[in-house]
């Protein structure tokens, strides 16, 4: 199958404090059309900086320091920045974490609709970026309408919908989606991620998931890659990664979700994230980690395949101990 | 605001105060037709051509906390659960109704006695919260004290957590020499170590689950008898969400305090609370034991919120939610007639728009507002 996205090798510095930071650090995967990439990991990942990699948006001073990132086939990070950007216009869009909070309420729906149409098609006639307001709207399940209100005037739910709206109307190849429902309520967020499900099926949208909410990435992915301290740790079918983790951080991230069925124990992993400025020696889960011998102190554990598609950091991951 | 309550119609909580199962237990907190409305901001000129329009944010809750127990307060958010947090907490005035306080039995009940606006309620003494003033704020404030959802713009950033402890100690009068083993002792609790090492940080410093931490540490400083939490960990990441609910669980095992969970997370809600009330635009729509309202919800609200609920299961990969829910939350501007949640319930029928349900006994302990309550809690369909 054709890859639509490769990501290669990716490391993306922030200065901080008087040293630098890796942030995303040695990150490869690839997409093929149509399939979705749930990325998941506790708050300082670096899920949303892996994102905006992608994006070429990092804010300076912090800059990409190694890989490529390849869009149909062609390398971005080595384009020109018009070039690259018209390209990411084009193909990838991202939703921005917290996007609906930020729609400009001195503006109706579509004032801000056709300034993202101008902005990446400078040869669009009005009545047709007007259409194809529409027909997005049309596809998150809004009214033409509510292209006439102004974000004040929408519920939770409907902003969130606009903000995916917006995100399509140039009908990108994929589609990265930071934390789509997590500042909603629950049933709002049962009703988007429907909604992301009918995307994906009926436009065969390529989607990029990145959320906490590993029940939510259950829903929409088909393969999942945990995120620890900058790096993938653990990458896999969905049903595979879920079913038997074989990363401790993984098995014990699915632990601590709280649900509604099951038994009703409490489960967290103690601790927390290292300081990326000064990130533990081996593995960097080694402090938090109940499985912790002397070789996951001495030496950095580097992802492992099995199978066809199954990848680990970690020592011990073929000693089915959790 | 006249009172709802008829003499005829039997609140679940006239029942709960005698919970069967653990009969010694008493109320520790009950309020009684508890409203409160706001009023937006309007020019002048159109509040004289017509009265201003309430936002009516609690609108007639009865609920009990019993002592030593956790109860759970679930909606989603606007549904006026901050509002009941406020109130209770003595930090705003109901627009009626009662907030009664009874001191737990570590407080000797003359300490009571002695405050004026403590009266008589059946045969127990009882603080009236929302009629305190003066020298009984500050009783009830040592009393029963507050977690906030999000600790951080609850500190003062000046204040280092050494600081941030002993102000309620000072306030509270607590000798100074006192003070320093109080707060260390409070910071061994939390897990907050090695003291040394946190004492004299800044809460900017601290991580999520540390701050958190240092929120309940302020709310147990002083060695409250009850604890009200609001979303204490919506904020945290789910792999410290957990440390946070056993600590909480832990202090009231050993504290024996009793504690209001608000929240908008069900499944963080089954971890902890003994028992459940769901809120839905202002009111109480369904309350039992948690298991009771998880396994068997008896309103079309709470079903809607556990269909809602994600888990981690791969096999929901290939499905679409069946959610029996319409639309979104409507503004507490504009509350429906009958039942607040005929609009948006699969169940909802002619009796529905006009009348609005009492909440009906379907179970010991086992309460739900709404007139198919026993259709919803056999699982049969609408
Ligand atoms: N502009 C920036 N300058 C310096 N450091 C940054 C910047 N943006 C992010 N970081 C740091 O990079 C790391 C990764 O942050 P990132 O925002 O990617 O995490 P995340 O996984 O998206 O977290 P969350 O779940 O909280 O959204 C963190 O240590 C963060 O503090
Ligand atoms: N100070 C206030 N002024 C006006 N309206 C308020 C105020 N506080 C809360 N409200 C309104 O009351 C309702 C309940 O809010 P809140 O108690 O914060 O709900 P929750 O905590 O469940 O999210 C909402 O409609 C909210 O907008
Ligand atoms: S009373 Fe009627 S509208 Fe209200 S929850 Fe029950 S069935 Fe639905
Ligand atoms: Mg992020
Ligand atoms: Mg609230």
């Amino acid at each position: 199958m054709s890859k639509i996205l490769s990501v290669e090798d990716l490391r993306v510095q922030y200065p901080s404090q008087g040293s630098l930071i890796n942030a995303v650090d040695s990150v490869s995967f690839s997409l093929n059309r149509g399939s979705s990439l749930g990325i998941t990991g506790e708050s300082g990942s670096g899920k949303s900086t892996l994102a905006h990699a992608i994006m070429g948006i990092i804010p300076s001073p912090g800059k990409i320091v190694e890989g490529r990132i390849l869009a149909g086939g062609e390398d971005i990070t080595a384009m020109s920045s018009t070039r690259s950007e018209q390209i990411k216009g084009d193909k990838i869009a991202l939703i921005f974490q917290g996007a609906m909070n930020v729609l400009n309420p001195f503006y109706t729906i579509n004032d801000q609709m056709q300034e993202t149409i101008r902005a990446h098609r400078r040869r669009v006639s009005k009545s047709q970026s007007g259409t194809l307001a529409e027909e997005s709207m049309a596809k998150v399940r809004l009214g033409p309408e509510v292209l006439d209100r102004f974000p004040h005037e929408l519920s939770g739910g409907m902003k969130q919908r606009v903000v995916i709206a917006m995100a399509l109307m140039l009908d990108p190849d994929i589609l990265i989606a930071d934390e789509p429902t997590s500042s909603l309520d629950v049933i709002v967020q049962a009703q988007i991620t429907n909604l992301l499900k009918d995307l994906q099926r009926t436009l065969g949208l390529t989607l990029i998931l990145i959320t906490h909410d590993l029940g939510l990435v259950a829903e929409l992915s088909d393969f999942v890659a945990v995120m620890y301290a900058g790096r993938f740790v653990e990458y896999g079918r969905l049903t595979e990664l879920y079913g038997a983790p074989k990363h401790p951080y993984t098995h014990l991230l699915l632990r601590s979700v709280q649900r509604l069925s099951g038994p009703n124990v409490l489960s967290y992993i103690s601790g927390q994230p290292p300081n990326l400025q000064s990130p533990p020696n081996g593995c960097r889960f080694n402090p938090r980690c109940p499985y912790v011998q002397s070789k996951c102190i001495d030496e950095d554990p580097q992802l492992t395949l099995f199978g066809s598609s199954h990848q680990v950091a970690c020592h011990r991951s073929e000693e089915k101990i959790w | 605001m006249p009172s709802l309550r008829g003499e005829d119609l039997v609140t679940p909580h006239q029942e709960v105060a005698a919970l069967p199962i653990i009969p010694e237990r008493e109320f520790a907190l009950r309020t009684v037709d508890l409203t409160r409305y706001f009023y937006g901001r309007r020019g002048l000129l159109s509040q004289l051509k017509r009265p201003p329009i309430p936002i009516r944010a609690v609108d007639g809750v009865n609920l009990t906390i019993q002592r030593e127990e956790i109860l759970g307060l679930v909606g989603e958010s606007s549904c006026g659960k901050s509002t009941v947090v406020r109130l209770i907490a003595g930090l705003l005035k109901p627009s009626g109704g009662e907030i009664l306080y009874r001191s737990g039995t570590v407080q000797p009940s003359t300490t009571l006695v002695a405050y004026p606006d403590s009266t008589e309620h059946g045969s127990i003494e009882v603080l009236h919260v929302e009629k305190l003033q003066g020298e009984s704020i500050k009783f009830y404030r040592s009393q029963v004290s507050l977690i906030f959802q999000d600790p951080f713009s609850s500190f003062d950033p000046r204040f280092t957590v050494r600081g941030i402890l002993e102000e309620p100690l000072s306030v509270h009068g607590v000798a100074e020499k006192e003070r320093r083993g109080l707060i260390e002792e409070i910071l061994e609790e939390t897990r907050l170590t090695p003291v040394s090492e946190f004492l004299d940080r800044y809460p900017h410093t601290l991580s999520g689950g540390q701050r958190q931490r240092l929120g309940i540490a302020r709310a147990l400083v002083l060695d409250p008898r009850m604890v009200i939490a609001d979303e204490p960990v919506s904020m945290l990441d789910v792999a410290i969400r957990a440390q946070i609910l056993e600590l909480l669980l832990e202090e009231r095992r050993k504290r024996r305090i009793s504690m209001l969970f608000a929240t908008h997370d069900l499944s963080a809600a089954r971890q902890i609370c003994d028992r459940l009330v769901v809120m839905y635009l202002g009111k109480l729509v369904e309350e039992g034991l948690t298991a009771d309202v998880i396994q068997s919800p008896a309103h079309p609200y709470t079903l809607a919120l556990i269909a809602a609920v994600p888990d981690p299961e791969p096999a929901n990969r290939s499905r679409i939610i069946d959610l029996p829910i319409k639309g979104e939350i409507p503004s507490a501007l504009e509350v429906p007639s009958g039942c607040r949640f005929h609009p948006r319930c699969p169940y909802a029928g002619e009796q529905c728009r006009v009348e609005e349900p009492p909440p009906i006994k379907i179970d010991d302990n086992h309460y739900s507002a709404c007139w198919f309550a026993e259709k919803v809690k056999c699982g049969v369909a609408p």
